[in-house]
Formats: C-alpha cells, sequence, structure tokens
C-alpha cells in the first residue's frame, strides 16, 4: 500500500530517530565498558594499594630493567633473576617471601635487609614501592 | 679520513638536537671560537676540545655553542655535503645519530667548558678502587686515572653527561649499575667486558661514577 507523501516523511524520521538513539546508546555502553575494563586492569592484586600502571612505568624510570627481565622493555638485563612470573614466586632475594609488605620493603631497602646484595639502594619512594610492588604482583 | 666544516648554530637558547644532520654546516675555517675534532670509534665517540689554549678529550656528548662560528674536524666520517652533515651509507649514518649534540648558549656553553677542562677530584679510596677494579685500563679519569689505553670513553665529568655511553638510557643509578656490570643487556653493541664486581665495589665504582660532575 502506497502511504502519502507527508507519512513517508513521518516514517522516515522515525527510523531515523530510533537508529540514533540506539547508536548513542551503543556508544555510551561502549565507552562506559572502556572506562569499567580500564580501571579494573589497574586495580591491584589482593593484598595490595598501589598502582600497577603506574608501577610499570616506574621500572623503567629507576632503570630496573638493566638487571631483571621484567616484560618486553628493549634492555635484556640478565644481572639480577628475571621477574617474569614475580607473582608466582614464594620467596624474593632467597630469603624472604613474596608479600606486600616485604617486597615493598626490599624495593626500598635492599642493603638493610640483606647487607652486601648486590642490587643497589635507589632511593625508591614509600609510595613508587608500593606501585612497583602492585606491577609486579600482575606478572603471572 | 677527515672532514672539516665550521659550522653556525642559529638556535635559540639551549636546545637538544637529536641528530647532527640538524646542524647546518659550512665549509670555511672559523675565524675563532672553539675547535672540535669528533673521532668516530667503533660505538662511540671522542671529543677533542680546543679554544684559546685550553684543550680537553670527552666523549659522546657534542656541546656546542649557539650563534657562533665552531670548527669541526671529523675524523673516521666522511661528511660529503657542507649543507648536511649526512654520511655515505647506512650503518654510519646510524651511529652519527647515536652522537647526541647540546646546544648551548655561550654563557652556559662556556661554564660546560671551563668544567670540562678540569681535572676530576675524588677521594683517595675511590680513585683507588676505580683503577683497582680494571677500569682504567681502557677509560681515562683525568687527574686520578690517566695511563688507559683510551680504547673507552674518557670519563673524566661522567655524571655531566644525560646518557650512558651511546644508547638511550638516562644515566642514572638503577641503569649505571646494570651498565657496569652487564654493558651488553643494555647495548648489544657494547665492547665493553661483564663486570661482576664483589657488591660492595660495585655500589663503590657506581657511587664514583656519579661523583665525577
Amino acid at each position: 500500500m502506497e502511504l502519502p507523501a507527508h507519512e513517508r516523511v513521518l516514517a522516515g524520521c522515525f527510523r531515523l530517530c530510533v537508529l540514533s538513539t540506539l547508536g548513542i546508546l551503543f556508544l555510551g555502553a561502549a565507552a562506559l565498558f572502556a572506562a569499567w575494563h580500564s580501571g579494573r586492569a589497574d586495580e591491584p592484586p589482593p593484598g595490595y594499594l598501589g598502582s600497577p600502571d603506574r608501577g610499570r612505568m616506574l621500572v623503567s624510570r629507576y632503570g630496573c630493567p638493566a638487571c631483571h627481565v621484567i616484560a618486553k622493555e628493549d634492555a635484556k638485563g640478565l644481572v639480577g633473576p628475571p621477574l617474569t612470573g614475580f607473582a608466582n614466586r614464594s620467596y624474593i632475594a632467597g630469603r624472604f617471601p613474596n608479600e606486600p609488605i616485604d617486597v615493598q620493603q626490599w624495593l626500598q631497602h635492599p642493603q638493610t635487609m640483606k647487607p652486601g646484595t648486590s642490587m643497589p639502594d635507589l632511593g625508591v619512594t614509600q609510595r613508587d614501592a608500593g606501585d612497583i610492588a602492585a606491577y609486579l604482583a600482575t606478572l603471572r | 679520513m677527515g672532514a672539516f666544516a665550521a659550522v653556525v648554530l642559529a638556535a635559540g637558547a639551549m636546545s637538544l638536537v637529536a641528530d647532527v644532520r640538524s646542524i647546518a654546516g659550512v665549509m670555511r675555517a672559523p675565524e675563532a671560537g672553539v675547535a672540535i675534532r669528533i673521532i668516530k670509534r667503533p660505538t662511540w665517540w671522542e671529543l677533542e676540545y680546543a679554544r684559546r689554549g685550553v684543550a680537553f678529550t670527552t666523549a659522546n656528548e657534542l656541546h656546542i655553542p649557539t650563534r657562533e662560528r665552531v670548527a669541526l674536524t671529523w675524523i673516521g666520517v666522511h661528511v660529503p655535503s657542507s649543507e648536511n652533515l649526512i654520511v655515505e651509507n647506512e650503518p654510519v649514518v646510524k651511529r652519527i645519530e647515536k652522537l647526541r649534540v647540546v646546544a648551548d648558549d655561550r654563557e652556559a656553553f662556556d661554564r660546560w667548558f671551563v668544567n670540562e677542562a678540569k681535572a676530576a677530584t675524588a677521594p683517595q679510596a675511590q680513585g683507588f678502587l676505580f683503577r683497582n677494579a680494571g677500569c682504567s685500563y681502557c677509560h681515562v679519569v683525568r687527574g686520578i686515572a690517566n695511563e688507559a689505553y683510551r680504547v673507552a670513553p674518557d670519563l673524566t665529568h661522567f655524571a655531566s653527561r644525560a646518557k650512558i655511553a651511546t644508547t638511550d638510557y638516562p644515566n642514572i643509578k638503577g641503569m649505571l649499575s646494570g651498565w657496569v656490570v652487564h654493558s651488553r643487556g643494555l647495548d648489544r653493541r657494547s665492547e665493553m667486558p661483564g663486570n661482576p664486581l664483589a657488591p660492595a665495589d660495585l655500589h663503590a665504582v657506581v657511587a664514583f661514577l656519579e661523583s665525577l660532575h
């Protein structure tokens, strides 16, 4: 059945309206999901309080890859042990349990915790140590 | 093979140029000012400075004053064009790009020049360790270790350089510690042998290097 001209226009408008509403809803949902997802990615593993994302950035800033293979950095440091799969390690530095507080203390004061170790005190701040510890705990 | 070029850098105040090709060269002897011999070593750059009777050797970080005529003598690198310091084949270009160029205004350059011309000062014990650990076979630190074979960069004012060797890695304690022990982990081309020092000696050598401002 042929619709009159003005009704054809109305039907077209209606369809456009429905489609754009759906489109806006979809984009909104996608944005919400992205925000949720990225927020989730930076969530610290249980027991940790720092930001893994910031920790990953700090690892390069303090020069850790010069001695440790950690992820896909271009440096291939073999001076110290690789930190890949760090979350699954039972001990750190061969003597401390791989627990949040121990890792954080180790990052800040290796020379105090294990005098004479080859890992230097790099002046890592408490906040930075917390973030790096949280990042290392995401490496499975 | 040497090439001779005088260079005027007309940039503004302090700027950091990553690529020597951005310096416009003029094939003409300078009327005055600083003369620099740039010597290409296999994996690093030796830089010899001379100005009004003051001369010294440094490495890897080419400092030049802006708005001034500078005499550049290139040794071991063919610099064919006066306009662009582009060399003939790719690998050399890449290595040339590893020569960092720091262009400072006259005042900052003079400060750098005066400091760079001085010998290093460090406690006796640290200098002894630097020599004892074997570093001084290859590296000169003027005033502390003068008898090296000069097969490696002069380190007299190493701490004043922004990066380690010809890498893009910042000259910070963490990077430097790893570099001293195993430089090839950071740069496969590095000729420096591994130095698995006793940890206490490693920390002391790194502290010594960090004191060389």
